[in-house]
């Protein structure tokens, strides 16, 4: 045992003190909210009144409890408060920071009684000091007393000594104390806090507990009265439906009282910023919305640390100074919005800035910088995981270490935090916008909806607040739906590869001998989410949901990642409450892992797409997967430039990376002379054209490779095609591995597409929309550019596969538009929809970054480029895919 | 040899059950119920000696073999005859049990130290025997029993405070 603190041990009342410091730390946070609006302009009429009432009664029980230190504070600042109430002293913005002062240093030491038993090594001295000098300097009427010896002595002055100290200049104080219970009455009343009991919060755990149970009786009952035999409608049906009804309002009822509004977590933020400010330099306005939203108080406690977190990071991070601001034209002041609401059963809470975002390419730049990945692993995540890496323990992008955050934990920490309470952690951001961070947190930790599943006999529960969706698949459907990836299991779900993870592999369930190799001719796969990473938890059984009271492990048990508790069901029974993170990290399943789906996609992609391009490079037959080619070109090699080692060529406004296979692949030399180059041209978001010396053919070809790894780390394998050894070339590694700048997230042409229409004639949108529409595209039109940026920029929208626009419009015109969308959506294509002939506007749109310029009578081309990203005419859904 | 027995239990009366042939006892302080078995369900990956969890009224309660967590060879043919839940460390755990038996009031005296006779890994869950009329009583040291760390180092822990 290591406390040898020499303070004398008093022994205190614990019912007394356990009020005091109640009573105290709410005081506090209310007197601190006052004076961070009396700071921001917008003082209570009776600022003082109330802040000296506070003071004064934790002056008076700090003196009766012994808390030495806050007694003198306390008394030191009641001083002040007292001449700042009648008018001695003027109140300042430095006072008010004196105060605000006091409030902190008033709140470190109580809590520290609370967790210590003792005040802590805070020295109170110097502020007493300032305090003094203060009230020296500020009036010259009525200078104080100064007797620091009674009130700082080591050893108690017990309440009567303290008594007349503190009368010699706080006017009448004695007497005064029935009339400041009444006032302190009126104010209680005044802040709503009428009418409520304080009560212990393991009361209600065991109200909960014993609720449980009657439910389970209740159950059980129920159960009894349909056993057969028995008739219903009589009396006692009657009693038990009453029964029923009671015992689940008595259950709201219960969970009520856990319930809190978020505003006493919220009320902490502004003087957060405010301090973040002074100390940065940044001017920031912090807008909080929705206090009123309703959420555990278990839940209160787990979010209060992470939230302040993101906030601190939002400023640092987030939020540019005010001159970088100016410069971008952006107002001089950001704005940090802290938002809760209620959604779907769970509590969404927002923390949003205006700032500079989030730059994937520096945050990979950054991670490997760090060593947290290679620079080749880098290169393959795509910009949302990019985002993610935030979440890696040890990643920290603050140029310099500040006080505030950039110390290495922290969003790592938050995730940790947020997950352990049963929430998750979201993240979006949009380069020179800002960032938007999104805790989604159930309603309560004590009753969740889960879902109950059933593995090898084994019932588990999985959380409703994880799951996304429940696949399930026939005799028929079920042969051939699981494929195996690079020794990953893989599952197809609407042309996404979603990991599967076999819960009785993970878990080691044993099966009985003669079920073993019985396999399931059905699959049930619970598809679950974490952040927003996906995977599947193939299942023998899906059963209902329930609501479920969520209990603790045992401590030696709580180690275990894969369960997040456990919980008693209707039957009596009991179940484990699966962790779907930590399912995922026995498993292996990690973002490394999807990738490496992802990167497969293309193999698979092979085996399922059968039209193949035939190419030559050298002396060798290649082919790749004619659904994956964009288009064929031959371009004049003179035209081929070479820059920063990067092969580009002029192609259609922009600039297109070369690729050269032959570096990789064991094939012939390829001829570098003639007149052109043929090139075959892959759509990555960005286009990327791979160097070729002829294009031979399309063909139906059997895919039958052989072993990868005997033809090269960048094929897929070997199949024969017209009598011809054909290598299948991995156009991805390929050109992941040459050209990883140039790659952005691989676009799926899985979903219907959706786009969005300018133009400022009702007859050609309506015209063009309604074509659009009758090709399965979800269109949305608009008449001008400012309708386009407001659908553009609202979120509860969805993002768009691509905007076409008129330049010619009122308002924001397309150039507007052009250029807004750059910086706000920059991975949008946008494609300007024109009658002008003129190439210079066709170039000043290609300049302003349009995808393509196009004339209002090429709706063939329309089409064509809308079919590049993968959203036209729907020719690769994977329906069809599958089908074939 | 003597031992503070009294730090185990100050009331000196002890619960006892058998178990592999022997007589344990535990301070009845520490003891919150004793029931006939129950229906377990396991846990996957758990430690070995954890055998399931019970549902205590709405508790949940680990369940520990103590053959398995003494490294005591299970015997097929004895099948627990009972759980005594006992509180250690603020958390309940069940002891699988072969036989429930009697309480038994052991002064604080009768206690003496374990004999050198005691294999090592017994003394690390015993900390004294009771030489009784025809019997030895072992007394259990409930701190050893939950935890799943190396059994040795519950050689290095006393008694328990309070």
């Amino acid at each position: 045992m290591s406390q040898g603190k020499k303070t004398p041990k008093v022994e205190r009342d614990p019912e007394t003190l356990e009020i005091f410091i109640d009573e105290s730390l709410e005081a506090l946070q209310r007197d601190e909210r006052l004076l961070l609006a009396a700071e921001g302009g917008d003082p209570h009429p009776d600022l003082m009144g109330v802040l000296f009432r506070d003071i004064h009664t934790i002056k008076g029980t700090s003196g009766f409890l012994s808390v030495d230190r806050v007694l003198a504070l306390s008394h030191c600042a009641e001083d002040m408060l007292a001449k700042l109430r009648d008018g001695s002293l003027a109140p300042s913005p430095m006072l008010y920071a004196r105060l605000l002062s006091v409030c902190d240093a008033l709140r470190t030491m109580i809590c520290s009684v609370r967790d210590t038993d003792d005040e802590g090594d805070i020295d109170v001295e110097p502020l007493i000091a300032e305090i003094r000098a203060d009230l020296q300097g500020g009036s010259q009427a009525a200078p104080p007393l100064p007797q620091p010896a009674p009130l700082h002595a080591p050893s108690l002055a017990p309440p009567p000594a303290e008594a007349p100290a503190a009368s010699s200049h706080a006017e009448g104080e004695p007497q005064d104390r029935a009339a400041e219970a009444a006032r302190r009455d009126a104010a209680a009343k005044a802040d709503g806090a009428d009418g409520t009991v304080r009560v212990n919060v393991a009361v209600l755990d065991r109200l909960m507990n014993l609720i449980g149970e009657l439910v389970l009786a209740r159950n059980q009952v129920v159960q009894g009265s349909r056993a057969p035999g028995r008739e219903s409608g009589g009396p006692s049906q009657v009693a038990l439906n009453r029964l029923n009804v009671v015992t689940t309002e008595l259950q709201e009822q219960i969970m009520k009282t856990r319930m809190q509004p978020v505003a006493r977590t919220f009320e902490k933020i502004p003087r957060m910023v405010r301090d973040l400010c002074n100390s940065t330099g940044k001017r920031v306005v912090s807008r909080i919305e929705g206090t009123t939203t309703e959420i555990d108080k278990a839940l209160v406690e787990a979010i209060r640390d992470p939230l302040m977190h993101i906030v601190r990071n939002a400023i640092d991070h987030g939020i540019e100074d005010p001159t970088t601001r100016g410069a971008m034209g952006k107002s001089t002041s950001g704005t940090v919005v802290v938002r809760a609401s209620h959604e779907g059963g769970m509590v969404l809470i927002e923390v949003e800035d205006d700032g500079r975002g989030m730059d994937p390419v520096a945050l990979r730049a950054h991670a490997v910088k760090k060593g947290l990945m290679t620079t080749a692993e880098a290169a393959q995540i795509g910009d949302r995981e990019a985002l993610e890496l935030i979440f890696r323990p040890g990643f920290s992008t603050a140029a310099k270490v500040t006080d505030i955050s950039g110390r290495g934990v922290g969003m790592d920490v938050v995730r940790t935090h947020v997950e352990r309470a049963g929430g998750q952690v979201e993240i979006e951001s949009t380069v020179g916008r800002g960032s938007c961070i999104r805790l989604k947190m159930p309603l309560t930790l004590a009753i969740i909806p889960a879902l109950l599943v059933e593995v090898a006999g084994h019932r588990f529960a999985v959380p409703q607040v994880s799951l996304l969706e429940l696949v399930y698949l026939d005799e028929t459907s079920a042969a051939g739906a699981l494929e195996n990836v690079r020794g990953a299991e893989v599952h197809r779900l609407r042309g996404e590869m979603l990991p599967i993870v076999r819960l009785d592999e993970v878990l080691r369930l044993a099966r009985p001998a003669d079920a073993a190799r019985a396999a399931p001719q059905t699959l049930s796969i619970v598809v679950v989410a974490i952040g927003t990473r996906r995977y599947g938890i193939l299942v023998d059984a899906i059963h209902d949901t329930e609501e479920i009271v969520i209990k603790p492990l045992h401590g030696q048990l709580k180690r275990l990642p894969s369960y997040a508790g456990a919980t008693v069901l209707g039957d009596g029974g009991v179940a484990l409450i699966l962790d779907v993170a930590g399912v995922a990290a026995l498993s292996g399943i990690d973002p490394g892992a999807q990738r490496a789906a992802a990167a497969a996609d293309a193999a698979a992609e092979v085996g399922a797409h059968q039209r193949m391009l035939l190419f030559r490079v050298g002396n060798t037959q290649c082919a790749v997967p004619l659904a994956m080619v964009a288009r064929l070109e031959q371009v004049p090699r003179a035209n081929l430039e070479r820059v920063a080692g990067t092969e580009l060529v002029q192609y259609r406004g922009g600039l297109m990376p070369i690729v050269r296979p032959e570096s990789l692949l064991p094939l012939g030399e390829a001829s570098a002379h003639g007149g052109d180059q043929a090139i075959v041209v892959f759509d990555f978001g960005q286009m990327i054209g791979m160097a070729v010396d002829a294009i031979l053919d399309v063909v139906e070809a059997p895919a039958e490779d052989d072993e990868p790894e005997e033809a090269g780390a960048f094929t897929l394998g070997r199949t024969v095609v017209h009598g011809r050894a054909t290598l299948l070339v991995d156009v991805y590694r390929i050109v992941r591995e040459l050209a990883p700048h140039f790659v952005r997230e691989r676009r799926r042409p899985s979903r219907r597409g959706r786009v969005l229409v300018a133009d400022d004639s009702n007859a050609m949108r309506g015209a063009l929309a309604g074509y659009l529409r009758g090709l399965g595209l979800d269109v949305v039109d608009v008449p001008d550019g400012d309708a386009a940026l407001h659908v553009l920029r609202d979120k509860t929208r969805g993002a768009f596969d691509a905007v076409i626009t008129d330049l010619e419009m009122p308002g924001i015109d397309g150039f507007g538009l052009l250029a807004t969308l750059r910086t706000e959506l920059p991975h949008t294509p946008v494609f300007v929809w024109t009658y002008h002939q003129d190439p210079m506007w066709a170039e000043r749109a290609l300049a302003s970054g349009a995808r393509a310029c196009i004339h209002k009578l090429e709706r063939e081309q329309l089409l064509r480029e809308l079919e590049i990203l993968g959203i036209g005419l729907q020719r690769r859904g994977p329906e069809e895919r599958r089908a074939n | 040899m003597t031992i503070d027995a009294e730090a185990w239990s100050p009331s000196g009366i002890w619960a006892t059950f058998r178990l592999a042939g022997e007589l344990f006892a535990v301070p009845v302080e520490h003891v919150q119920e004793v029931m006939m078995p129950q229906p377990l369900t396991p846990v996957p990956l758990a430690p070995a000696h954890v055998v399931g969890l019970i549902n205590l009224r709405g508790h949940i309660v680990p369940a520990i073999d103590l053959r398995a967590r003494m490294a005591v060879p299970s015997d097929p043919g004895v099948q627990p005859g009972g759980v005594v839940v006992i509180r250690t460390a603020g958390e309940l755990v069940g002891l699988l049990v072969d036989a429930i038996g009697d309480v038994l009031t052991l002064p604080a005296a009768s206690w003496r130290g374990t004999p050198d006779t005691l294999s090592a890994r017994h003394r690390v869950f015993v900390f004294g025997i009771c030489p009784l009329a025809g019997q030895i009583v072992l007394g259990l040291r409930v701190d050893t029993l939950s935890g799943d760390g190396d059994v040795a180092d519950g050689e290095s822990r006393g008694a328990p405070h309070g």
